[in-house]
């Protein structure tokens, strides 16, 4: 009985889809903290710094009133969260429609460009200069992805590659841009000025980062599950990348599909790019370092492509990286260590089968049927 | 010897070695993603494979066996930076031939996971998150070629500018793309290699093993990728640096790809993008911005992508 | 002469795990140098047959005796030790290679790995002069029309060693010229001693190059013999075997208006499959049934007809291929059905789907077609073949077409299913709508058919009315045997005289 509620239990909190998701997180979790060990003085502490570091903390403080301590640091847990739910949704949209797009980074820098380039030179009214540099940012993003959708319609080219290669001139771009022709001759290394007071997300929690931009996240993600559930070009695309020939056969327009697909997929990384633009750091340096779209593809494959878990499986990241930084404050462990944590739980994620467990259940069952012939 | 005597043709012969220079750890990586490719197999992890070797390297001649003589110090270096590079390789392998994963998938995760590391134990092992450059670590020799006073021209080409000879890698590169074009031509295991990329079921029925040639596809590319690794922290700097492969090891990829799985086409591609990059910083100094001329390989890669699809539509 | 048959099969018999019964029984004797023709409809087990003889199936009892001794092939490498080769329908080639090194992959002649090009080439210089197939040793693989293709497969065997050849459907993918030069060659091979089987559902090939015959019909011999003695009428009744009557109530014919001209549609491919020259009406009201064995032009008439405008509304199509071209097999039943029809504005406003009626609608044809199906949410592959092909006919219909091309709508579907759909074309038919069914399945040809016309390497072959039309009776046109002279089926065209020849 009691045994039966359990697995009940156990069944309604953890569906079987969801089950590898979590052994494998289980999985490297333990692996991290076995590499900590092999590096640390006080592993166990490293370790739950890691699990626990980013929350925020309740306390009383000297006029007896309670205050959260720590929050800047839960801060930056939510906006990488922010930033990966984006850059997941980025990556899904077009990994629906069966392409392998690895655009995210390039679009989120021309983003970040477009935004800031326009909230520098927005002449007009100031409550408009967000939301304009918000829709410079998405078309900037939106272009470049459907550039490679393009290329792929017309041309047959391979889109893994081809973006790539846009990646590598989207920020070559960005960088010619910000040391050339957006350059705050003021500053003491190669940036653009600060953007004015206007174009600037203020802080909801003090000394972070985090603005209303902490909406674009959920409504993000509602927005892409909505198209891809409730609209015709998101029926097509899924169509389209569930079984292409089909749906050339019923004459859905799987070119355009796919060209949707990546566009929209752009637009979302440019307004990550826009979110790091305006709401983070406020000004553009040139040196912005690479690789966030990397992190947004695992997002999506911890998500396994499904917008409504993408949110956890970015905050699950952020929330490493913030524990990595707490961890890397507070004992002798370096942060990196969260980069290997996240691809090891990917590649956990990834391996559709284990060979020795396949092995050991056929060595189970000779032990059990000694001599017998296999069914 | 000096260049300058000898006017154009020594100016030319410096900017062909410059090239090579620069495309030398391109060039290695993409012949093993060439071989990878051969084999059926993509291999997008090159960028990885070429940071864990040399950061492999940097730190295993730092933390050397002390009565190990110097003049062995930087070939211990480039064995366990090669060893490295083969590791990660083989859990590449095992994790899309045996476990079934994504290839792409992997070779991604398996990116992630060599920057991370390699940072991670930068600052473990080294003490500093940037760089190792307090530690004296030593390169690979360079190669003189002695006898060739006669012949100013080729002396200059095969001893540089100040005569002290290449780095044997960058000796090395061309003679390894030599080798590895008899080795797939005219070789058992090199036509049974490419008999596995190119029709897996020819190949199987002909009775060959595909997956031992899958195998040897992954770990060859990763051996090749780990020399252009060696070369980076072991070469001309002799140090590591993180984010050291600076995406070379995709701009392989897309040699790879432009020189369309030809030897002789990845060859000139990889040089072709080595030239870029040289050119670029040989024109900055004009005020040329140098991103335009980054941008440069990227593009040829794009056209040669898209060329022959657009040129079948509109014939 | 009292030397042993280089092979004998001694009632060799497989059912497979599934229960399913391929071969039944089968005794058969190969003298050394014959060239023995296995001849059979598709189904008839002469594929199982030779997977066993070539150790790629093992025989659930019966025997294979090879001169004399009986042997086992557990795997292709014992059968190739034994000599034993196999060509197969399609020769897989490295296409970058040249033709010698083709030929020799996987047992190059080479020196600690180093390649002997030129001992490789000269090897298969020799080995096609022998053999009299004619073949340049440094022509590249990628470059070879499909009958060279097929001559490097026979090279690839000898080469190994064989002296027993299986040779599956060789004649299927080759023109008449390229046939006619591999038979020459086979000759050549049979009189240096090497022995034949030729897997073939085709005549031709039994009564020009076969020694002696085996026809199979459901998994067992029901005739054997020498080519000489035949005769191809006979041989195409011993095929087919029967004259059945058609089983479902068909309502008279009521031929309307022409709704689909077809005039001269020629399509030619890579491989040896074309259409040449087919010239088709169809009428409101009537089934114009495609008779044919598959690979006669079948899939690119169906295409072609599916790209054609009719005179009036739209021409629909159930394609061959179910899983591949017909169905999402990971979608759910809903987003399959509506693939035709979801801008229609019942089911859509504005880029938005309507839930509610896309359901509805989904519920409905599972309830209309009878399909065993848990709700709309279910994905469409765990259904059975039977069902998927259902709701393939239902998003098909919905959309409303004048003229359905049904292409082989009944294969891989259980009876009760098959029934149900062919009483659907028979409903469509009487709501006058036009259709063009094409199947490799006789039976259903002739139930349904009002006028049937036989497809033979992309041409009709003959023309023919549907009421009184027996199996037999096709069955000679199917196999090349017999040909209509100028044959179309326009709607005023000629019907082919199916005088039955003395068996």
């Amino acid at each position: 009985m009691i045994a039966f509620t359990g697995r009940a239990l156990f069944d309604l909190l953890l569906p079987p889809a969801a089950r590898r998701t979590a052994g494998a997180v289980a999985v490297a979790l333990a692996a991290a903290l076995a590499l900590i060990a092999c590096v640390s003085e006080q592993p166990l502490r490293a370790w739950l710094i890691l699990l626990t570091g980013p929350l925020p903390e309740l306390r009383q403080g000297a006029d007896g009133a309670w205050h959260w301590q720590r929050l800047v640091r839960f801060g930056t847990v939510l906006e990488d969260t922010i930033n990966l739910t984006l850059l997941g949704l980025a990556v899904l949209i077009p990994f629906r429609a069966r392409q392998f797009a690895l655009g995210a980074d390039g679009q989120l820098f021309l983003g970040a460009l477009a935004g800031v380039a326009f909230g520098l030179a927005w002449p007009g009214p100031g409550w408009l200069a967000l939301p304009l540099a918000c829709c410079a940012a998405m078309l900037a993003g939106g272009l470049w992805g459907g550039a490679a959708g393009v290329l792929k319609w017309r041309c047959g080219a391979n889109e893994m590659v081809v973006s790539l290669m846009l990646n590598l001139i989207a920020i070559e771009c960005y960088r010619l841009a910000v040391s050339r022709w957006l350059r705050d001759p003021g500053a003491g290394f190669p940036a653009t000025p600060f953007l004015p007071p206007a174009a600037v997300f203020d802080p909801l929690i003090a000394h972070t980062g985090v603005g209303w931009m902490l909406l674009a996240a959920p409504l993000a993600v509602l927005a892409v599950a909505l198209l891809l559930g409730r609209t015709t070009l998101g029926y097509e695309i899924r169509v389209s990348g569930a079984a292409p020939a089909f749906a050339r056969q019923a004459g859905l327009p799987v070119g355009r599909a796919i060209v949707m697909s990546m566009a929209l997929g752009g637009a979302l990384a440019g307004l990550a790019g826009f979110h790091v633009g305006h709401a983070l750091l406020k000004r553009l340096p040139v040196d912005l370092a690479p690789g966030l779209g990397f992190e947004g593809l695992l997002v999506a494959l911890l998500a396994r492509h499904q917008p409504r878990a993408i949110l956890g499986a970015a905050l699950f990241y952020a929330w490493l990286r913030a524990g990595g930084q707490a961890m890397e404050r507070s004992t002798d462990v370096a942060r990196e260590i969260v980069l290997v944590l996240q691809a090891l739980v990917i590649v956990l994620v990834m391996a559709e089968r284990w060979p020795w467990r396949a092995r050991g259940r056929h060595w189970l069952g000779r032990m059990r049927a000694p001599g017998g012939t296999s069914a | 010897m000096n260049a300058d005597l000898l006017g154009w043709s020594g100016a030319a012969v410096l900017a062909l070695l410059a090239c090579l220079r620069a495309a030398t750890p391109v060039l290695y990586a993409a012949l093993g993603g060439l071989l990878s490719e051969l084999g059926g197999k993509i291999n997008v992890a090159l960028e990885g494979l070429m940071l864990v070797a040399a950061f492999s390297g940097v730190i295993a001649t730092i933390f050397a066996p002390p009565g190990l003589a110097p003049a062995l110090l930087p070939w211990w270096g480039a064995g366990a930076a090669l060893l490295a590079a083969l590791l990660l390789a083989a859990l590449l392998a095992l994790l899309h031939l045996e476990c079934r994963a994504d290839l792409i998938v992997a070779g991604i995760a398996l990116n992630l996971l060599a920057a991370g590391l390699t940072v991670f134990l930068l600052a473990e092992l080294a003490g500093d998150k940037g760089s190792t450059a307090r530690f004296a670590t030593p390169a690979l020799p360079s190669l003189p070629i002695g006898g060739l006073d006669g012949w100013p021209l080729l002396d200059l080409l095969l001893n540089g500018e100040a005569g002290r000879g290449h780095h044997v890698l960058v000796l090395g590169a061309p003679l390894l793309a030599l080798g590895l074009w008899l080795f797939l031509a005219h070789t058992r295991p090199g036509a049974w290699l490419r008999a596995a990329g190119e029709n897996p079921d020819a190949a199987h029925a002909a009775g060959i093993p595909v997956r031992r040639m899958q195998y040897l596809a992954l770990l060859g590319s990763g051996l090749l990728a780990g020399l252009g690794g060696v070369y980076l922290s072991m070469g001309y700097l002799t140090l590591f640096q993180a984010d050291m492969s600076a995406g070379r090891g995709f701009l392989a990829l897309a040699a790879v790809f432009v020189g369309r799985r030809s030897l002789r086409g990845v060859c000139g591609a990889a040089l072709l993008f080595g030239a870029a990059g040289v050119l670029a910083t040989r024109l900055g100094a004009l005020d040329v911005p140098p991103q335009l001329l980054t941008m440069v390989p990227p593009a040829i890669t794009i056209a040669v992508l898209a060329l022959p699809g657009w040129r079948r539509r509109t014939s | 002469m009292n030397v042993s048959p280089r092979l004998e099969l001694r009632a060799l018999a497989k059912r497979y795990p599934n229960g399913v019964l391929a071969n039944d029984g089968i005794d058969l004797r190969l003298a050394r140098g014959e060239i023995h023709a296995l001849i059979g409809e598709n189904g008839a087990g002469k594929s199982t047959m030779v997977k066993m003889l070539y150790g790629l199936e093992q025989p659930t009892s019966g025997s294979i005796v090879l001169d004399g001794r009986a042997v086992r092939f557990d795997a292709p490498q014992d059968a190739i030790r034994a000599g034993v080769g196999l060509v197969p329908q399609h020769v897989q080639l490295v296409p970058s290679f040249s033709v010698a090194r083709n030929v020799v992959l996987g047992a190059e002649p080479a020196r600690w790995g180093w390649l002997r090009r030129g001992a490789a080439r000269q090897a298969v210089r020799d080995l096609a002069r022998r053999s009299g197939l004619a073949l340049d040793p440094d022509a590249l693989a990628g470059t070879l029309s499909l009958g060279q293709q097929q001559r490097v497969g026979i090279l690839k065997a000898l080469y190994r060693g064989a002296d027993l050849l299986l040779l599956d459907e060789p004649g299927a993918v080759l023109g008449p010229d390229e046939a006619g030069a591999l038979y020459r060659a086979l000759r050549a091979l049979a009189d240096t001693g090497v022995s034949v089987v030729l897997i073939t559902h085709k005549i031709a090939d039994v009564l020009e190059v076969a020694d002696r015959y085996t026809v199979l019909r459901d998994g067992r011999v029901v005739a054997t013999g020498c080519s000489r003695d035949a005769s191809a009428a006979g041989l195409a009744g011993q095929i087919v075997g029967r004259a059945l009557a058609p089983a479902i109530d068909k309502a008279p014919l009521r031929r309307g208006a022409v709704l689909l001209r077809a005039r001269a549609l020629t399509r030619t491919t890579g491989s040896a499959e074309c259409l040449d020259g087919v010239s088709l009406d169809v009428a409101a009201g009537e089934i114009l049934g495609i008779a044919g064995v598959e690979g006669n032009g079948q899939g690119l008439l169906a295409r072609a007809l599916a790209g054609l405008q009719p005179r009036e509304g739209e021409v629909g199509l159930i394609p061959q291929d179910r899983l591949h071209d017909g169905v999402a097999p990971t979608l759910s039943i809903a987003d399959n059905v509506i693939a035709s029809t979801y801008r229609r504005p019942s089911l859509s406003r504005r880029g938005w789907l309507r839930r509610a009626p896309v359901d509805a609608l989904a519920r409905a044809m599972i309830a209309d077609f009878g399909v065993a199906a848990q709700g709309p949410a279910q994905p469409i592959g765990a259904l059975s073949g039977g069902n998927m092909q259902k709701l393939v006919l239902a998003r098909v219909l919905a959309a409303g077409p004048r003229v359905l091309v049904a292409s082989q709508p009944t294969r891989g579907v259980d009876i009760g299913a098959a029934r149900a759909l062919r009483e659907r074309l028979l409903a469509l038919r009487a709501a006058d709508a036009g259709i063009v069914l094409i199947s490799a399945d006789l039976d259903e040809i002739l139930e349904l058919s009002d006028r049937v016309v036989v497809l033979y390497r992309g041409a009709i072959a003959g023309h023919f009315a549907g009421p009184g039309l027996d199996a037999r009776m096709l069955a000679g046109y199917m196999t090349g045997a017999r040909r209509q002279p100028n044959a179309a089926a326009c709607i005023d065209s000629p019907f082919a005289a199916a005088a039955m020849e003395p068996a």
